[in-house]
């Protein structure tokens, strides 16, 4: 009954080792169990810091497969600064059809067109008006390349309450203030904000906006 | 739910040099945070945490609204500053793990090029003080130098994403990564320090403890090789007699005398044995030694040994008890009034000829004490019983009662001994009186 305990204990010890020598003295026994234990005990010890070494590079492979496909998506306003340095300015190719613009202010729709960098700015204009949500949607492209450089537009308010122009602060970063200066002119001509944010002005009483428009 | 929220083993390498009472009450970094599901276990987790939870909040606080007011533009920005976001949400119950991933992230930044998103700053100040916090002292250096010598890396590059245009503006944001680091060291040191004193506290405790265990061994061993030996023989030397008288008639009285003899010396011989227990037991905070068999009918048990014993040598008296006994009194008070009791019955043997008149005994129960009245006429000191008084019975009645925020006073006067005592129902509640009190 002893040895069918010692047995019993043994196989609780470790399954692993579960054919223990049941007929041998209790001090063998005994040494038996007690080997297996740290047997035992080192084979876990081993399988833990293999599961974590394992865990580990899988999370690092995973870490910079992440950064890696993430790093290859667009990145707009990238070369914001570089060509504020070379003067670069890059608008679409101007095409032989626009939108017939009408009106006494035909001529800055016209010279505005040609000068547009996005697509959004040509889907603005392409109706011969500039609305309020879409001076928005311009006004925020151009708000997002100012804040890769840490800078931020803001409405400017007058004494009198009264909307004026904008005002560009600086939040983080270290430009200096030509350098800034820079960025905010590419940043306005990269964006179209510099074409539409004039033509913003007009509003929807605009003649071009009251005819039909030609192509 | 077994660990609601835990640290892995190997977040806590230095588990076993944290073994304070502070470490005990969860203090300690990458211990399971929250070891029981149930809601005092998270109640005390909360009580124990609380300050990092409101740092980590108010860094959060801050990282979202900035990224709420000028959200990252580039995809790899809006990664890291992601990461930040989980740093910052998991820092009460990872400290560790994530302050290095909040450092990361901060640092990963740098690299991006992108000054939109949230400000890196405020998780880089929570990683700092988390570190000091919870890592050794080498450990929290090397993240302070890590953040300050990656944020050094824009300004000696001089792209537009430096903290600073200048060294010297420099100064100021490492000023404030060490200001954040020392915070959190200066914290565990603070911690360590209170842990320190509670372990000394404890030691000093513990001392006193076996020093009175020793004390009162000695007592023990005294009171049982002088008092219980010596009480075994009255006892052995009353039961031969009781086998010597003859069970007849004539013989009662004398019979019913060492009977009495014998019941006493084996009642005080118990007594003494439960005094003995009490001295070889360690102490015991707060709480007495539960006696079987007394509090709330120790009085009335009280009274009737009393009677007995007054009875059997001859003294003449009543002991009453008036009012009704009310559930809800303290064990102490019970004891208290007993313990009294059967000193006074004792007195009346020692300063009272059973001759000289009557003894009169009333216990009243109140509503908030119990009280004694007790008076008799007192014996000539040449007329005395032979009893040799001990004088500190009554004084240290009189200090467990006073312990208990009652009174107990005596007058002997015109021939007559007065004795008044009023024990509170409940301990604790209410002090002593008068500043006597030990």
């Amino acid at each position: 009954m002893k040895r069918v305990m010692d047995a019993e204990r043994t196989d609780r010890d470790d399954e692993t080792f579960a054919d223990a020598d049941t007929t041998g003295s209790s001090e063998m026994r005994h040494s038996e169990s007690d080997s297996n234990k740290s047997c035992t005990s080192w084979m876990r010890r081993q399988g833990s810091r293999r599961w974590r070494t394992t865990t580990a590079v899988i999370l690092a492979l995973a870490a910079i497969a992440v950064t890696v496909a993430v790093s290859l998506l667009p990145e707009p306003w990238r070369d914001v600064q570089s060509n504020a340095k070379t003067s670069a300015n890059d608008p679409l190719p101007t095409t032989s059809e626009h939108p017939d613009f009408t009106g006494p202010h035909k001529y800055e729709f016209l010279n505005a067109w040609n000068n547009l960098h996005t697509e959004v700015g040509r889907d603005v204009l392409e109706d011969g008006v500039v609305t309020d949500d879409e001076r928005s949607e311009v006004f925020l492209a151009y708000n997002q390349c100012l804040s890769v450089y840490g800078l931020q537009s803001r409405p400017f308010v007058d004494e009198n309450g009264k909307t004026n122009g904008q005002t560009v602060v600086s939040i983080r970063g270290s430009m200096s203030s030509e350098q800034q200066s820079d960025v905010i002119d590419q940043c306005a001509i990269g964006s179209d904000y510099r074409w539409i944010e004039p033509l913003a002005a007009y509003g929807s009483d605009h003649p071009a906006a009251l005819g039909d428009m030609q192509r | 739910m077994n660990a609601g929220i835990s640290a892995p083993s190997g977040e806590d390498g230095r588990a076993g040099r944290d073994n304070g009472p502070a470490a005990a009450a969860g203090i300690r970094s990458g211990e399971p945070a929250i070891t029981s599901g149930s809601p005092a276990a998270a109640f005390r987790w909360l009580r124990a945490h609380w300050f990092r939870l409101v740092i980590a909040a108010f860094a959060l606080a801050a990282t979202l609204v900035e990224w709420s007011v000028i959200p990252p533009i580039y995809p790899l920005n809006f990664l890291f500053s992601g990461l930040s976001v989980v740093g910052i949400l998991l820092s009460p119950f990872l400290p560790r793990i994530s302050g290095w991933l909040i450092i990361v992230t901060v640092v990963a930044r740098l690299f991006v090029l992108d000054l939109s998103g949230p400000n890196p700053l405020w998780a880089a100040y929570l990683a700092l003080a988390i570190i000091g916090y919870d890592s050794a002292i080498p450990v929290a250096v090397a993240a302070l130098l890590t953040v300050s010598l990656a944020e050094c890396i824009p300004v000696a590059l001089n792209t537009f994403n430096a903290l600073s245009a200048t060294w010297i503006g420099m100064v100021n944001y490492i000023g404030m990564f060490t200001l954040a680091t020392m915070g959190g060291m200066s914290f565990r040191w603070r911690r360590q320090r209170d842990e320190i004193r509670e372990q000394a506290m404890a030691l000093e405790r513990r001392q006193w403890q076996l020093d009175t265990l020793q004390r009162n061994t000695r007592l023990a061993s005294r009171i049982h090789d002088s008092a219980s030996g010596g009480l075994s023989y009255i006892a052995l030397t009353a039961q031969r007699q009781l086998r010597r008288i003859g069970n007849d008639a004539e013989h009662q009285t004398e019979r019913q005398d060492w009977q009495f003899v014998n019941d006493q010396a084996l009642a005080v011989l118990d007594e003494i044995h439960h005094v003995i227990d009490l001295l070889e037991q360690p102490e015991r905070t707060g709480q007495s030694a539960p006696r079987v068999g007394r509090h709330q009918d120790a009085i009335d048990t009280a009274i009737r040994d009393a009677k007995a014993k007054l009875g059997q040598l001859g003294f003449a008296g009543t002991i009453e008890s008036r009012g009704e006994r009310p559930q809800d009194y303290a064990d102490e008070s019970f004891e208290a009034a007993a313990d009294l009791l059967g000193e006074i019955a004792a007195n009346i043997t020692r300063h009272m000829g059973p001759a000289q008149g009557e003894y009169r005994c009333v216990v009243t129960y109140g509503d908030d004490a119990i009280e004694i009245m007790e008076t008799n006429p007192i014996m000539s000191a040449n007329g005395s019983a032979g009893l040799k008084p001990h004088g500190s019975g009554l004084a240290m009645h009189r200090r467990i009662i006073m312990r208990l925020g009652g009174e107990l006073n005596t007058s002997a006067e015109d021939g007559d001994w007065v004795l008044y005592a009023r024990i509170p129902a409940g301990t604790g509640a209410v002090r002593p009186k008068s500043g006597r009190a030990s």
